[in-house]
């Protein structure tokens, strides 16, 4: 089982913002799921795609001091418009607390697919 | 022989084919019918087209680092040249992907397009014999001046995958932070042939709707030869260019959703080619083809009607022209297997100076790649 990184939060600071980019020009649907510091009891944060007008930018509704060892998932879907053997996807998410990303904030992946792509990640946050 | 499999709207390529009934020539002429095809689509790598190649491995390479990486394996330490290197890339994408986001490449300025399409192909190849040292670089450029059945800018289709994606998404159970990493990827795996199958209809309905679109592709490709297979012996040794222009007679009643008309020219400078009054001999010549093609059909059935001229300008003045009429029928079978039945008749001259008419049936099946 790989290792969860750490997001480092600061509690005197705003709740986090959370941004998702797909790249490549590729279509993207996410969600985010937060869960205690054991693991257990998902609620979801936030869903979406890249492929309609709504911004992919959320606000956590936590504040940040009650953040402290809890872990934030995140579960993709990418796709290419035309699958093709040397297709590439690459992800960015990218945690800010009052506009500035925080240490451990930013979640990169890339890499080849054809047409359809699982995407997931786990960060647990530390607040200081 | 070969036969050749077409690619809507664009794309055509050649597939090994049981051997045709054709004609016997006239018994003057030196000329045969290049097999009632002539490829002149602009090829996804033009450096390999341009070298004659058909690489099994090409690099592909996903970022800069991969893509310089493959352009130093391509010279050893002595400098002389590693035959058979063979790369793709898109520079653009290489570069600037992780932040081009579908909404930028579509409601960005039209030069995000043009440069996302932007290929790059390098290749190089061995000389001909054992004592041979001679090896053959091409730089290949392949340019999409525009394309209306890019699949990126079909909101349909695009919404529709979008769709499908959040179903499966929806549907699926949140997968814990402390589950196996087997079992992650089991899970991730799942999703990802559900999302598969449930995108289909999306994909398929697409290639409906795209398989005639217009667009406009170009490809060039200088070659370089090194006579004993050193960097420093270089010699620039022609170049061959490609352009394709479809226009699928979009806003036309009837003819957008099964018509299509299409204009080629290739060409290509300092050639070496059998020639074609001397046999076993070669010559160097400079060339130059065009084409008009009419498909008409939908996006499993097509019948096309092709008329091509070959103009080959040869160093001793000889004329060595001619016409090439072609009527052909495709018909997919199942998935991306396809049958070609193709007829072609070429007029030409032959080594008398008369006209002579030579014609060949081709077919085969194969897939569209």
């Amino acid at each position: 089982m790989s290792p969860i990184e750490e997001i480092v939060l600061e509690a005197a600071k705003g709740q986090p913002t959370v941004e998702i980019m797909f790249g490549q020009a590729h279509i993207g649907n996410y969600r985010f799921f937060l869960w205690d510091e054991a693991g257990q009891n998902a609620r979801e944060l936030a869903q979406g795609t890249n492929a309609d007008e709504v911004v992919d930018t959320f606000q956590m509704d936590v504040a940040a001091a009650t953040l402290n060892r809890r872990i934030l998932s995140f579960e993709g879907l990418v796709q290419a418009a035309e699958a093709r053997a040397d297709n590439v996807y690459s992800l960015t998410v990218t945690v800010r607390q009052d506009g500035v990303v925080c240490q451990g904030g930013v979640i990169q992946d890339t890499g080849g697919f054809v047409d359809v792509k699982a995407l997931l990640a786990f960060k647990r946050f530390r607040t200081t | 022989m070969r036969a050749r499999l077409c690619i809507p709207p664009l794309l055509c390529l050649c597939v090994d084919a049981v051997p045709a009934l054709a004609q016997p020539a006239q018994a003057a002429s030196t000329f045969t019918l290049r097999d009632g095809t002539v490829d002149l689509a602009v090829p996804e790598s033009p450096a390999f087209s341009a070298l004659g190649l058909t690489p099994e491995q090409v690099s592909r390479p996903t970022t800069v680092r991969e893509l310089a990486t493959s352009f130093l394996n391509g010279i050893d330490r002595a400098g002389h040249l590693q035959t058979g290197v063979a790369i793709d890339a898109a520079p653009y994408m290489l570069l600037a992907g992780p932040k081009i986001t579908l909404e930028s490449y579509r409601t960005g300025p039209y030069l995000t397009r043009f440069l996302a399409r932007w290929q790059v192909s390098f290749a190089s190849a061995k000389g001909g014999g054992a004592d041979d040292p001679s090896a053959k670089l091409a730089l290949g450029l392949r340019f999409t001046v525009f394309d209306r059945g890019d699949p990126r800018m079909d909101p349909v289709l695009v919404d529709c995958l979008a769709r499908e994606a959040g179903r499966v998404l929806n549907a699926s159970d949140p997968i814990p932070p402390f589950a196996s990493d087997e079992e992650k990827a089991t899970l991730l795996a799942q999703r990802e042939e559900r999302t598969r199958v449930a995108a289909k209809p999306c994909r398929e309905a697409a290639a409906k709707r795209r398989w005639n679109r217009s667009g406009w592709i170009a490809g060039a490709a200088p070659t370089w030869t090194s006579a004993d297979g050193t960097t420093a012996d270089i010699d620039y040794s022609g170049t061959a260019v490609w352009t394709s222009i479809g226009y699928g007679f979009e806003r036309v009643p009837v003819l957008e959703d099964h018509a299509m008309l299409a204009f080629y020219l290739k060409g290509r400078t300092r050639e070496i080619v059998p020639d074609a009054f001397n046999d076993g001999a070669f010559v160097t010549q400079d060339n130059v083809t065009t084409g008009v093609r009419f498909v008409a059909g939908g996006s499993s059935s097509q019948f096309n009607v092709e008329l091509l001229r070959l103009d080959n300008d040869r160093p001793d003045g000889r004329e060595d022209r001619y016409w090439n009429l072609g009527i052909g029928l495709e018909q997919r079978l199942i998935d991306n297997t396809w049958l070609n039945l193709s007829f072609g008749r070429q007029l030409a001259r032959d080594t008398s100076g008369q006209f002579s008419v030579i014609g060949a049936f081709n077919w085969g099946f194969g897939p569209r790649k």
